[in-house]
């Protein structure tokens, strides 16, 4: 099970959010990661409710992880709480946006 | 992964599949004819002023070449763009669907009718100007009935929102006074005091449309873009309470006053400025991300800002003289100093996230390929020289009238074609994306 969620967290590493440049893992946008035999379940937020490129991040994000999910199902859900903040960012993602 | 979550609460779900959020935007070019209309009347405005700068000294407000000049810039550039963005902002930030983008489409025809018309009649001479005035007003109009209708439907409204909806009311203020000037300069029937009626024609506009507009974005939208978040609104809400007294002061005391209180508005609305400037700073301070040149933008903004408030404060106690050359001055420092490079700030985070969403967003992305981020469809090196030469522009432009000096304007002018002409060039390379693949570049992280 945790090697599925390592290529579930590398997979969602691949998703970019276009206008930060960052991958969803560094911004602190996934909270958690359920894997149950049969489905894999990515517990996510975005930077803002009403992030116009919000749609087309989690749609990445379903199509990342289904690529490595070997026929589980995959379900992305979204949750605005806790809200995101600036603070959930990593430390090597701050250093990056601020180059 | 950041901190774990205290409390999960599921949101409203989302559509799936890819790009869902193409299903409820609106179609690419309804905004984006804005912008490429409002990029063509900069241009325009620019060239015009490069091209006329040796009889920029010594005109009349009165004059029609000058009226058209302004009106380019304020109609074609200014509200042109305003009214694009805020079709893409409504949308996607307030989540208002527009229930008829048809009539967008016709507000923008009779928009952009209308502004030529308007500006080619004055330039032309020709005194039934009224006319396309009229296609312009109709279409300012048709704008304002959508987006109250859309706002209406939205639901309460938030921070930004109420500043956008003030900032409605304060255009059709505009407008009426605007006409009601128009007809009184052919017929001179309506006011015993039109340069007062012109004064607050003149801050309606500035300040109740185009400020509030921009403070009530910027609180969104600069946020977001520095990945920062406003702590407490408590100053934001003290700009707003004296912009809207000083504007309404001002606007009476002009009207029907003759201007007797003169500095205690523009100390009112100074103060109204340095309120919404130490938001604003409490936003930069909390940012994550590096000054791109959006940011950057908004910062030449700021100050072009306070400069505005300072040359206000001087005309009105008498520090300034208070003639034509010295007006002028005040004007540019809000249209050139203040207005244009927020305007252009936010267009270029705005464009290249149209052409993002609307080109590569709906492609099947699957890991390893790469797509591009915003910053990837346009040229930072270019937008920096282009706020290298606004910022140029405006202020030998705003010294170029305080000092009177010919070579100055003539600095001034041509320094702001050079930005127009770079900014029309990078929006046509944002563009060109819609008809070319993108390749990542290998120095890409």
């Amino acid at each position: 099970m945790d090697s599925v969620k390592i290529s579930t967290l590398i997979a969602l590493k691949s998703v970019i959010d276009p206008e930060v440049g960052l991958d969803v893992v560094t911004i602190g946008l996934v909270y958690a990661v359920e894997i149950a035999p049969d489905s894999i379940t990515v517990v996510m937020t975005l930077t803002t409710p009403n992030c116009p490129m919000g749609p087309s991040i989690l749609a990445m994000a379903k199509d990342a992880v289904e690529a490595i999910a070997d026929g589980r199902q995959v379900e992305i859900r979204t949750v605005w709480n806790p809200p995101w903040n600036p603070a959930m960012l990593s430390q090597g993602g701050r250093e990056r946006l601020a180059r | 992964m950041g901190s774990p979550p205290i409390q999960i609460t599921q949101a409203p779900p989302l559509n799936a599949g890819a790009a869902p959020f193409l299903a409820k935007a609106t179609p690419f070019w309804l905004p984006m004819r804005h912008f490429v209309a409002a990029a063509f009347s900069f241009w325009l405005f620019a060239a015009a002023l490069a091209w006329g700068n040796e009889r920029l000294l010594g005109f009349s407000f009165d004059a029609s070449w000058a009226l058209g000049l302004t009106h380019l810039l304020t109609l074609g550039w200014v509200t042109m763009t305003i009214m694009g963005a805020l079709i893409q902002l409504m949308v996607v930030v307030h989540e208002v669907p527009f229930s008829a983008p048809g009539r967008l489409a016709w507000a923008w025809a009779l928009l952009t009718a209308g502004t030529a018309g308007f500006v080619g009649s004055l330039w032309a001479g020709w005194d039934r100007y009224w006319i396309p005035a009229a296609l312009a007003f109709a279409g300012v109009i048709v704008y304002l009935q959508v987006f109250v209708e859309s706002l209406l439907k939205g639901g309460k409204l938030d921070w930004s929102g109420r500043h956008i909806a003030l900032a409605l009311s304060y255009l059709s203020l505009v407008i009426l006074l605007g006409l009601m000037l128009a007809y009184d300069r052919e017929r001179g029937l309506i006011f015993r005091d039109p340069r007062g009626v012109l004064i607050a024609h003149i801050h309606l506009a500035l300040i109740g449309w185009v400020t509030l507009m921009i403070v009530g974005v910027s609180y969104r939208l600069v946020a977001m873009f520095s990945l920062s978040h406003i702590e407490s609104k408590t100053p934001g809400i003290a700009a707003l309470i004296l912009a809207n007294i000083g504007l309404t002061g001002l606007v009476l005391d002009c009207l029907f006053a003759s201007r007797r209180l003169l500095p205690v508005w523009a100390t009112i609305l100074a103060a109204a400025y340095a309120a919404y400037a130490y938001q604003m700073n409490g936003i930069f301070r909390g940012r994550l991300r590096r000054i791109d040149p959006a940011l950057g933008y908004t910062l030449l903004a700021l100050f072009g800002g306070a400069v505005w408030a300072a040359l206000g404060l001087g005309l009105s106690f008498g520090f300034v003289p208070d003639d034509t050359p010295r007006e002028i001055a005040y004007i540019l420092a809000a249209l050139l100093g203040w207005v244009t490079p927020f305007i252009l700030g936010q267009i270029h985070k705005i464009v290249p996230f149209l052409v993002w969403l609307h080109v590569f967003s709906p492609k099947n992305w699957r890991p390893p390929l790469q797509i591009p981020r915003t910053q990837d469809l346009a040229s930072e090196k270019a937008a920096w020289w282009e706020m290298g030469f606004l910022a140029a522009a405006a202020y030998a432009l705003i010294g170029g009238f305080l000092l009177e000096s010919p070579g100055l304007i003539r600095l001034g002018s041509w320094s702001l074609l050079s930005c127009a002409t770079l900014y029309a060039a990078n929006t046509a390379l944002t563009l060109s994306f819609l008809k070319r693949p993108w390749t990542p570049s290998k120095s890409r992280p």
